[in-house]
């Protein structure tokens, strides 16, 4: 336990270190000027320009950029951001409770929707089963800022039931707030859930101890619960494990639909006004996301399933 | 106790059906024998006892068991039917227990709704030591991985034996098991019927271990029976030429050296409809007679032959 934990610790650090190098690098390829867009609006001498190039080192050799930047990351700063002249650290610790709500909220939703939709689609075969293919096709198949509009016409502008920008105060406002942001991120995810868990479960209704069980008078739901959803419960993990960084990047495009001022909106905002340490702070932490995500799945999958060894290929 | 009367069983999309006009009995206390080769019928017939039949599949005639036909139970009283009243051993231990759960829960599963969770694990310990498993204890909180074949067969049959059913159906119980193995579940389920004074329904296609613990014998061959009789009787004089080309075809060790003489043909599947008899064409005594129609069972043989 502990040298696999040593092992998949060295790993991650690993895959930051290449992570940052080429988060680093492409933002260095893309076109344009951060200080240009710092001053955008401003008629500025040359001589103002050149301070600021000197002040935030944009004129320093890029491997002496990158150099100052990593090694300040590894001591947990992350630098200072362009636009907001505040410290990167501070500007997402800020905005990590409004996302996480988020995320949290999405999460639950596609584990609930792509789990009832995947046994009842895979319990039902005939009309059920089509229509919960069809249907989660569409879901699929709908971009999340699309589906926001809609959720913001039908529910917050028509029935007034919802707010449809902001993120609210204290917790029970919060949660109001982020109901249709969070219905807007989850129903891609749910649907692909939908489908992985239906072919899983359908695999399981197929064994032979399904059958036994059936022939030991075990009810059909007590089957479903403690024999279907079980053996399906190594693919809901792993998709589990890629559900939080997938919901992560998605919050960019649903935290700007519904005006939340949240990582999403920061990193979509910083692209956009170039404010590199930012972007590159909020990237190297999607990476770490996904990495500790899949770390804690590996961790996991022996729960799942008892002949699963950690550190064992299987 | 059970009574199979006149049951046919066509599968979908089939030209002929798996079952075909089967009538069957096992007492209480009593050993009965299913014998035939793969896909004569043999394992659908135990399916069938237990209602388990595949979606779109047609059923005549009667399964009673104590005067209650199966094929007509409500869901309700067919759970309780599986439960308590008929309960099956299966051929692949391994595939009838999920690798996901642990011993304890698959033996407790049937028996928590009536008795409770924890009175339901203390039976599954108690079951365990009643099949001979050595650390009943350590057992139950074990995945089906950790334990062997042998031990896990134990598993199943302890399984069977947890609503203390009437009638065991033992579908090749030992099949997947090595020689030593089969003998001490041999042992196991011949001790088990001592004590428990439980029918069963005993399915193989090895006649040589039919003989071992069988009272009686039913020969099964295209989802009809051939023969029926006291194990011993059938053994010393079978009057079918296909169990007498069964007996013929079992290896033996006293003839050392030799192979035994093969049954000539293949069994006809079951897209195929051969009129009359369906042993004719690999019978040796087949006669024109013999297509004309599927003789009936007549004094335990259906043979034309025989009832010349």
């Amino acid at each position: 336990m502990a040298r696999f934990l040593l092992r998949r610790l060295a790993g991650m650090a690993a895959i930051l270190g290449a992570a940052s190098f080429l988060v680093f690098g492409a933002l260095q390829l893309a076109p344009g000027d951060p200080a240009t867009f710092l001053l955008s609006g401003r008629s500025a001498t040359p001589e103002a320009l050149a301070a600021i190039r000197a002040q935030y080192r944009l004129d320093d050799p890029v491997p002496v950029q990158y150099l100052h930047w990593i090694g300040g990351v590894i001591t947990g700063d992350f630098g200072r951001s362009v636009q907001f002249r505040t410290d990167v650290g501070g500007l997402i610790a800020a905005r990590v409770p409004v996302t996480l709500t988020l995320i949290g909220m999405a999460f639950v939703l596609t584990m609930v929707l792509g789990l009832a939709f995947g046994v009842w689609s895979a319990t039902r075969p005939g009309v059920v089963d089509k229509a919960v293919l069809v249907g989660s096709s569409v879901a699929v198949a709908t971009p999340s800022f699309v589906l926001g509009f809609v959720l913001i016409v039908v529910f917050s502008v028509n029935l007034g039931w919802f707010p449809s920008i902001g993120a609210g105060d204290g917790l029970a406002d919060r949660l109001h707030h982020l109901t249709l942001p969070a219905v807007a991120l989850a129903l891609t995810f749910a649907g692909v859930l939908a489908r992985v868990s239906r072919t899983a479960m359908i695999e399981q209704l197929g064994q032979e101890y399904v059958v036994v069980a059936r022939g030991r008078g075990v009810p059909e739901p007590t089957i479903v619960r403690r024999h279907v959803l079980r053996g399906a419960m190594t693919v809901t993990l792993t998709y589990g494990g890629l559900l939080v960084p997938g919901l992560l990047v998605s919050t960019v495009l649903v935290e700007t639909t519904f005006g939340v001022n949240g990582l999403g909106q920061l990193l979509q905002y910083s692209v956009t006004v170039k404010d590199f340490p930012v972007v590159q702070a909020l990237t190297l932490l999607t990476v770490a996301v996904f990495v500790l995500a899949n770390l804690v799945v590996d961790l996991l999958a022996p729960l799942a399933d008892a002949r699963v060894r950690l550190g064992a290929r299987t | 106790m059970l009574e199979i009367d006149d049951l046919s069983v066509r599968l979908p999309r089939t030209a002929r059906p798996a079952i075909d006009r089967m009538s069957l009995t096992v007492a209480e206390n009593e050993t009965v024998g299913l014998v035939g080769e793969s896909g004569s019928g043999k394992s659908l017939t135990a399916r069938a006892v237990l209602g388990l039949l595949p979606e779109g599949t047609r059923a005549e005639g009667a399964i009673r068991m104590d005067g209650a036909d199966v094929l007509s139970m409500s869901p309700a009283s067919l759970r309780r039917h599986r439960t308590h009243a008929a309960a099956m051993i299966y051929q692949d231990p391994r595939a009838a227990i999920s690798p996901f759960r642990r011993i304890g829960d698959f033996l407790a599963e049937i028996l928590r709704e009536e008795i409770g969770a924890r009175a339901a694990r203390a039976r599954a310990v108690e079951l365990l030591g009643m099949v001979g498993l050595p650390e009943p204890e350590r057992h139950v909180r074990q995945h089906p991985h950790e334990l062997s074949g042998g031990m896990l067969q134990r598993v199943v049959i302890a399984a069977a034996l947890a609503g203390e059913p009437r009638l065991l159906l033992a579908d090749e119980p030992t099949t997947a098991l090595d020689v030593t193995t089969q003998a001490e579940i041999m042992r196991l389920l011949r001790d088990l019927r001592a004590r428990t004074r439980t029918g069963m329904l005993f399915i193989t296609h090895d006649l040589e271990l039919a003989a071992t613990i069988c009272d009686r014998v039913y020969v099964m061959y295209a989802g009809r029976v051939m023969e029926t009789g006291p194990t011993r009787r059938l053994f010393a004089g079978p009057r079918h030429p296909y169990t007498a080309g069964l007996l013929a075809a079992t290896p033996r060790v006293t003839h050392l050296g030799t192979l035994p003489p093969p049954i000539p043909g293949r069994p006809p599947d079951l897209l195929s409809a051969p009129p009359g008899c369906p042993f004719t064409p690999r019978c040796p005594d087949a006669t024109d007679s013999c297509t004309a129609a599927a003789p009936l069972l007549v004094d335990g043989v259906a043979c034309v032959k025989a009832e010349r």
